[in-house]
Parts: C-alpha cells; sequence; structure tokens
C-alpha cells in the first residue's frame, strides 16, 4: 500500500492523502457496525445501504479490494441474499487494519 | 472569481469521506466550499447562501437527492443554482429522472476528484454564459423601456395641452401609446393607441407613430384625414398580423371645438362640467388594416371646465372574467365623475387608485389621459 501513489493518483499530497485515508476508516467502520446489525436482524436494505456507503468511500480514494467486497455484499443483499457475508466483512475489516497500519507507519 | 470573490459549491452527501473528498479536491482549485451530510440542512444552506452550484448525492436517508433537488427548483431563491448529481446508481432511469428534475449532470461514484473539478469548472462556466446572456437581454429591454418612456410626453413638457396621464406597461416593452400634439398655439392633438400584442416589435412601432403624428397631424389636414394619411403609410410598413385601434382627439379650446376621431378604440368618456360623464360612442375600422378604413367622428361642442378622457382597452376589459370593453366601459362611467374636482395632472392616477381599491387587477398595458378643456 504506497499512500504517496495513491494519492498522486488523486491529485493530493501525501499529508492530504492520510487524512482521508483515516476519515475512511473511521466512517467505514462506523458503516460496518451498521452493517453488522443489519445481519444480526436480518434487514438486507440496511447492510445494503450500509455496503453502499463503504462501496463509494474506498472506492473514491482508491482502495479497489475494499470496494469490490462492499459492492458485492451490496448487489447480494439487494438480491435478499446475507449468505457468505461474514467472510467479506472480515475482508473489509482486514482492509481497514491494514490502512490503519500504514497509516501508522 | 468575480470580484476577488470566489466561487462558492456546495456539497450534500451523507458519507462524511466524499464530503471530504470533494472540499479539499475543489478548495485546491480556489473555490470556497460548503458541506451539509443531509438534504434538508443543504436546502437551507443553498437559500441561506446562494451557492454557484450544488453537488448533490442521491442515495441519503430522509430527503433523498430527487426530494432535494425538487425543493430546491420549487424554490425562487435556488431555482437557478446548477445541480451536479453524484450518485453510485448506474440504472438510465435513475440519470434520466435526475435530469428531468432539473440536474445538468451527474458524477458516478466512485469518483476521481478530477472529474469533479472538471465538470464543476464546465458548468460554472455554462451557468455564466447564461446568466451573462440574461443580464445583456434583460439590459437591453431596460433600455427599450428607457427609451419608449422618454417617448411619451409629461404634462409639465406641454403645460398649454391641460392634461393628466396614468401609463403602465404590463411588460419591459408595451404596446400602449399615447402622444400630444402641438398643432398651432389654440389648437392640441392628444392621440391614444393600442398596437396588437405588447412584446417589443410593438414598442418599436412607438418611434414610427410619434413620427407619423409629428408628419400628418398639422393645421393643414382635417383630423379624419389626418388619420386616414397615417393609415395609409401603417399599410405599408405594418406585418399582416400587426395592427392598432386609435383614438385621436382635436381640442381648439378658443372655438369650443372638440372632433374626435375613432379607429376600433374604446369610447372616449366625457365629463361636461356639473353634467353627468357620457360615453362617446362610435364605431370604426382600426389602423393598418384596410386600405378604405372608416372612422367613427365625434364633434362636440365644449366649454372651459369640461373634461374628456381617452384610454386603452387595458382599463375596461377583462380577460379573466370575460369582460369586454365595450360592456366595461359602461360599468366604469359612473366612477369618472368622483375624479371631477381633481386637479387634472391628477386625475388618472386618482381613477387608478379608485379602481385598485375596487378590486382592479392588471391583465394588460394601460394608458389613461385626461384632458381639460
Amino acid at each position: 500500500m504506497n499512500f504517496k501513489d495513491m494519492a498522486s493518483d488523486l491529485g493530493f499530497d501525501e499529508d492530504d492523502f492520510t487524512e482521508l485515508a483515516q476519515l475512511l476508516v473511521t466512517t467505514s467502520l462506523s458503516d460496518l457496525k451498521k452493517l453488522e446489525n443489519g445481519v444480526d436482524l436480518k434487514n438486507t436494505d440496511k447492510v445494503a445501504k450500509a455496503a453502499h456507503s463503504i462501496k463509494g468511500a474506498a472506492g473514491n480514494l482508491g482502495f479497489i479490494k475494499i470496494s469490490g467486497v462492499a459492492a458485492e455484499i451490496e448487489s447480494d443483499a439487494r438480491r435478499g441474499s446475507l449468505t457468505g457475508i461474514e467472510k467479506k466483512i472480515k475482508t473489509i475489516k482486514a482492509g481497514l487494519n491494514a490502512i490503519m497500519n500504514a497509516i501508522d507507519q | 472569481m468575480r470580484e476577488n470573490k470566489p466561487f462558492v459549491i456546495l456539497a450534500v452527501d451523507d458519507n462524511l469521506l466524499n464530503l471530504k473528498l470533494i472540499e479539499k479536491s475543489l478548495s485546491k482549485e480556489g473555490y470556497q466550499i460548503l458541506t451539509a451530510d443531509n438534504g434538508k440542512d443543504g436546502r437551507k444552506l443553498a437559500a441561506e447562501k446562494k451557492p454557484d452550484l450544488i453537488l448533490l448525492d442521491i442515495e441519503m436517508p430522509d430527503e433523498d437527492g430527487f426530494h432535494v433537488i425538487t425543493r430546491l427548483k420549487d424554490n425562487p431563491v435556488t431555482a437557478s443554482i446548477p445541480v451536479i448529481f453524484l450518485t453510485g446508481v448506474k440504472d438510465v432511469d435513475s440519470k434520466l429522472k435526475g435530469f428531468e428534475l432539473g440536474a445538468v449532470d451527474y458524477i458516478t461514484k466512485p469518483f476521481h476528484p478530477m472529474e469533479v473539478i472538471a465538470r464543476v469548472s464546465i458548468h460554472l462556466k455554462l451557468s455564466i454564459a447564461v446568466n451573462s446572456m440574461v443580464l445583456n437581454q434583460a439590459e437591453k429591454l431596460r433600455q427599450i423601456t428607457d427609451a419608449q418612456i422618454s417617448m411619451l410626453p409629461l404634462p409639465a413638457d406641454y403645460p398649454d395641452a391641460k392634461f393628466g396621464v396614468f401609463y403602465r406597461a404590463l411588460e419591459e416593452a408595451g404596446g400602449d401609446f399615447y402622444d400630444i400634439l402641438n398643432i398651432s398655439d389654440k389648437i392640441k392633438g392628444y392621440f391614444v393607441a393600442d398596437v396588437s400584442g405588447h412584446d417589443i416589435k410593438a414598442s418599436y412601432m412607438m418611434a414610427s407613430l410619434k413620427a407619423l403624428l409629428a408628419q400628418n397631424c398639422t393645421p393643414m389636414y382635417s383630423p379624419e384625414q389626418s388619420m386616414q394619411m397615417i393609415n395609409a403609410v401603417l399599410l405599408e410598413i405594418l406585418p399582416e398580423i400587426k395592427y392598432l385601434t386609435a383614438c385621436y382627439a382635436r381640442l381648439d379650446r378658443a372655438a369650443g371645438k372638440l372632433i374626435l376621431i375613432n379607429a376600433g378604440h374604446p369610447p372616449v368618456v366625457y365629463l361636461p362640467l356639473g353634467k353627468a360623464p357620457v360615453l362617446l360612442k362610435s364605431d370604426g375600422d382600426i389602423l393598418g388594416m384596410f386600405s378604405n378604413a372608416q372612422f367613427g367622428i365625434h364633434r362636440v361642442n365644449v366649454k372651459k371646465g369640461d373634461r374628456f378622457f381617452m384610454y386603452t382597452d387595458g382599463l375596461v376589459e377583462s380577460a379573466e372574467s370575460k369582460i369586454t370593453w365595450s360592456s366595461g366601459a359602461e360599468n366604469f362611467v359612473p366612477l369618472f365623475k368622483e375624479v371631477r374636482n381633481t386637479p387634472v395632472e391628477n386625475a388618472p392616477s386618482e381613477l387608478m387608485e379608485k379602481l385598485l381599491r375596487a378590486g382592479f387587477v392588471y391583465e394588460d398595458d394601460i394608458v389613461l389621459l385626461c384632458v381639460e378643456v
């Protein structure tokens, strides 16, 4: 994960990008809580909306993998399916952890 | 930048990261950014700050983007602000709905900051161009209005003509017209006309009419001959669909003679001193339509202190209430005696005030001219 290159791709300097990455982690963790709550309640609409939010935010900063997994969750949930969602949530959490580690370095 | 003020962009999105991303991208380019994380606050900020452009997320809890843009377009304060939708939804129907509701463009999420900058820039340029065009046109209309008003004589310009006038154009360029003519020291001419339509073309007619009146309303010609000459010229210069109704009064104060020529125009109200007002009705052909036009003629022996009122159909006609000027004029006649003792200069405006208090509504251009013998 190279923040310098990712920042450059978006036309930002590294400090700006780090600030945005930090915000992504904060907002996505909040969205993940809503998503998990939706899973507990088997509320696919709530799951889809939370996943939609993560998808867009992560995608905007170039975190393609997180965005892609969130897109899968959103798509499944809109079809009424929550099958295999736990594994996907873990993938997103791992991705967010990796970003946090990169910020701390 | 305008006068060193940055353009103001309002971003409305429930995702804080998206807001921050937009803020950082656009502020680097010199824009001032306002943000709201929900539709209601976004609308409020838009109305208060009147930003130059709004970036609006479609999918938001409570008020979604479609609801917000509908409310923005309903509000005159925010209706003209260009709105670009931010959407993660890819279906065409959703995008078309956005355009139908008044969006100028959309940006698909995830978006690249450079795309946001490029789209904001192009739509600001478009908006500036449109606004500039509107302002230019408004300025031209104002110039026409000023020119039009400068052609209309005021009582102070013709102290011997002893008249008062009320003039109101419904739009920037009115189709009603009046003029005062110094035919000789003792004889004055009063002309009131209504050109069909009240658009720019109608207002251009004013300059032509004024010149025609000056050329043809002279001691050499009788009032009827003057109107015949003017009709002949108008037949040549007017487009087929354009015509005018008019009333021409020639008053010889020394001889106590008033001659009225009516060309398809509402009747003159004659208010003899100490007597009840009467309508001087006469049929006559309109001007600019027929080569062998026949005009209505009234010859009235008048005395000092008598008054007569010439006006356009906007005073007595109502499309909304389905009142034609022939019946409308009858209804208004009793009102004229109420301004009998008002100084002639103020009589028309006082009469209008009385009409407005009685529930009169402006639907058309209006000229109301009062002349005292």
